[in-house]
């Protein structure tokens, strides 16, 4: 197996996965990792705990400049909408071109347009069956590869 | 505001309205009864005025008739007189013409006064009498002249006799007019009497009219007011009514909401803990392949019996049932969700060809058909409906389905499906087939949730099939019914509320 660490101009991506689920949040590490990323994964279990890391306790996002992440982002989380959180990160200069991706149950349309129309770079749904998850992630953890990440400036 | 006092007020309409119908009915009756009275009584009176006018000209004619006479008797004695004075013949004219009109003049008198007799006999017996002294002595006179000369003849009337006659003459006569005079008198006083009671009877009458005009206008205002009221209420009960029904349906569709909603969210919460059985129950198989492995690796002998059996028998069999229940749970969660999402659809009614839908159904099944060596024919004509594409769709296969699945083994199904108009308003569709039939007690069974009927449990299947259909046709506002025996089939009944012409 191919093991890769996805980095911009040599400095590692940290990916940052919100999920307030422990086991889809293990289950989702596991077959990213399968699919060879090396990278830091930082799990959040609440939204507020996300954006204090993102975009500081200020919310300026002043301390995500220099960083290189990635998102994940659960739409159903206990204190906020994952929605909420999109429309925080690609509403703030620094973090807006960070890439999101949204990883839910939620198939509906409603919510996978509203999604795109805020600024969500891929949508991803967690299929139920487990064979599907697993080829799911392992698929989109090699997509990582091939992805270039911006810098936060 | 009871609803009690509403519907009693609503009842004893028809009684208020037939008791002022009533009323209007006896003030009309009492008004004209009182206008023929007045009618009466005025015809009655201007009779009797009318007798009175010919009782007064009576006694003007019978007044007339006595200064006549006396005028008459003085006509013949100026005769007399001019005669006596000049001796002329023509002098004696007014005296002959008084003699012959006398006569008839008397005879007027006499007829006149038979009617009422207001001159007694004896007085009009001294009147002839007097008459009678009066023209001999005249004649008397005039013979004299005639025959002994002037002289003796003024001797004659020198005697007296001849005035003495004519005041007494004038005397009776005075007495005739004097009593034409007093009843003429008391005549014109009834007369007064009877114009002044007229008037009185009149100035009554127009009361008795103004009076009743008031009552009837009154009783027809009331009429008005109280069908006014009536219709008021009913307007007010209509609206409270309607508002009542509006109430009731947005609490209706409140509730419903609510339930798609919890069902929603209560399927999608169970999803979660779902993922995370069936995907660490799949990671424990994948770990427990590896572990088998390395466990062949140390051989049976080393890990010993209880440990081998373990890896190779009951944790595979273990994992194998926590999966085969979590993908039946996601099965159910799945139906359900699909029950939420049919019930939040928008239905979309179009005019739709039975034939061809149900043509469309049976190419979907061909394979089921095929493998359960079915023969499905459906009617050649069927009545179109006006109904939700979607949803007939998923009715009818799910039927056709269902027949196909349960047929009896080792029997060629045979599954018909027919069409017909149920009155004017219905439209009723029959999906038969000789499968093995619904016993009595699971007919209703049948169409609820996750329920299948006995016969059923050896076939694959969450029971959810009938539920949808029973779902979505009311939702389309049709039913559906079963009629089977177990052992001999089944008849399904659709029905479909005809909506177009």
């Amino acid at each position: 197996m191919r093991v890769f660490t996805v980095s911009t101009n040599g400095a590692p991506v940290t990916i940052i996965m919100i999920e307030d689920d422990d086991g889809h949040a293990r289950l989702i590490e596991r077959n990213i990792r399968r699919a060879g990323v090396c990278n830091e994964i930082i799990p959040f279990i609440s939204g507020e705990s996300a954006l204090d890391y993102l975009l500081g306790a200020d919310r300026s996002g002043r301390v995500a400049v220099g960083r290189q992440l990635l998102v994940l982002l659960d739409l159903n989380l206990p204190d906020m909408s994952g929605i909420d959180i999109l429309v925080k990160l690609k509403g703030n200069v620094h973090t807006g071109r960070c890439p999101v991706i949204i990883l839910t149950t939620t198939d509906d349309q409603n919510d996978i347009q509203r999604c795109y129309d805020l600024g969500a770079n891929v949508y991803v749904t967690k299929p139920v069956n487990y064979e599907s998850f697993s080829n799911a992630i392992i698929q989109l953890g090699l997509a990582l590869a091939i992805m270039k990440i911006p810098e936060i400036g | 505001m009871g609803p009690s006092w509403q519907s009693d007020r609503a009842l004893s309409m028809p009684l208020i309205h037939s008791i002022a119908g009533r009323k209007t009915i006896r003030s009309m009756i009492a008004g004209g009864a009182v206008l023929l009275v007045i009618v009466a009584v005025a015809f009655g009176l201007v009779e009797l005025t009318r007798h009175q006018a010919v009782q007064l000209r009576h006694v003007y004619d019978m007044r007339d008739s006595a200064l006549r006479i006396f005028s008459l008797l003085q006509d013949a004695e100026t005769g007399q007189r001019g005669f006596l004075l000049v001796g002329r013949t023509v002098y004696l004219d007014p005296y002959e013409n008084a003699l012959r009109d006398l006569e008839a003049e008397f005879e007027r008198f006499i007829r006149l006064n038979e009617a009422d007799r207001e001159i007694s006999d004896e007085d009009l017996r001294r009147l002839l009498e007097l008459k009678r002294d009066k023209l001999a002595e005249l004649g008397e006179t005039l013979e004299t002249i005639k025959g002994r000369g002037r002289d003796e003849a003024l001797d004659i009337v020198k005697s007296d006799r001849g005035i003495k006659i004519m005041n007494e003459i004038r005397a009776q006569i005075d007495k005739i007019v004097r009593v034409a005079d007093d009843k003429k008198s008391f005549l014109l006083l009834k007369q007064d009497e009877i114009a002044s009671t007229f008037r009185w009877i009149n100035i009554a009458a127009a009361g008795l009219i103004v009076l009743f005009a008031v009552i009837s206008i009154r009783i027809v205002n009331r009429h008005v007011r109280d069908i006014l009221d009536a219709r008021n209420e009913l307007d007010a009960l209509n609206h409270s009514l309607e508002q009542r029904i509006a109430d009731r349906t947005a609490e209706l569709s409140r509730a419903n909401d609510e339930i798609q909603r919890f069902t929603y969210v209560v399927t999608h919460d169970l999803r979660a803990p779902l993922v995370n059985i069936m995907g660490f129950a799949s990671e424990l198989g994948r770990d427990l392949a590896l572990v088998k492995i390395a466990a062949h690796k140390i051989g049976v002998d080393a890990l010993g019996e209880e440990a081998s059996a373990a890896i190779d028998r009951d944790m595979p069999e273990s994992i194998g049932f926590i999966q085969t229940s979590t993908t039946k749970m996601d099965r159910l969660i799945n139906a359900i969700l699909k029950l939420s999402r049919d019930g939040r659809r928008e239905l979309n009614f179009e005019r739709i060809d039975m034939r061809a839908l149900l043509e469309n159904a049976k190419a979907a099944l061909v394979r089921q058909i095929g493998e359960a060596n079915a023969e499905v024919e459906i009617a050649p004509s069927l009545p179109s409906v006006v109904s939700d594409r979607f949803s007939l769709e998923q009715v009818f296969t799910n039927l056709l389905d269902n027949a196909v699945k349960y047929l009896k083994p080792g029997l060629p199904g045979r599954i018909s499906v027919q069409g017909f108009y149920e009155g004017g308003d219905a439209i009723i569709f029959e999906v038969k087939d000789n499968g093995r039939g619904i016993a009595p007690h699971d007919q209703e069974r049948v169409f609820e949730m996750f329920r299948r009927s006995g016969a059923a449990q050896d076939r694959p299947g969450e029971g959810i099939g009938l539920a949808h259909v029973r779902h979505a046709l009311r939702r389309l506002g049709g039913e559906i019914s079963v009629v089977s025996e177990f052992g001999q089939g089944a008849t399904f009944r659709v029905r479909i509320p005809n909506k177009g012409t």
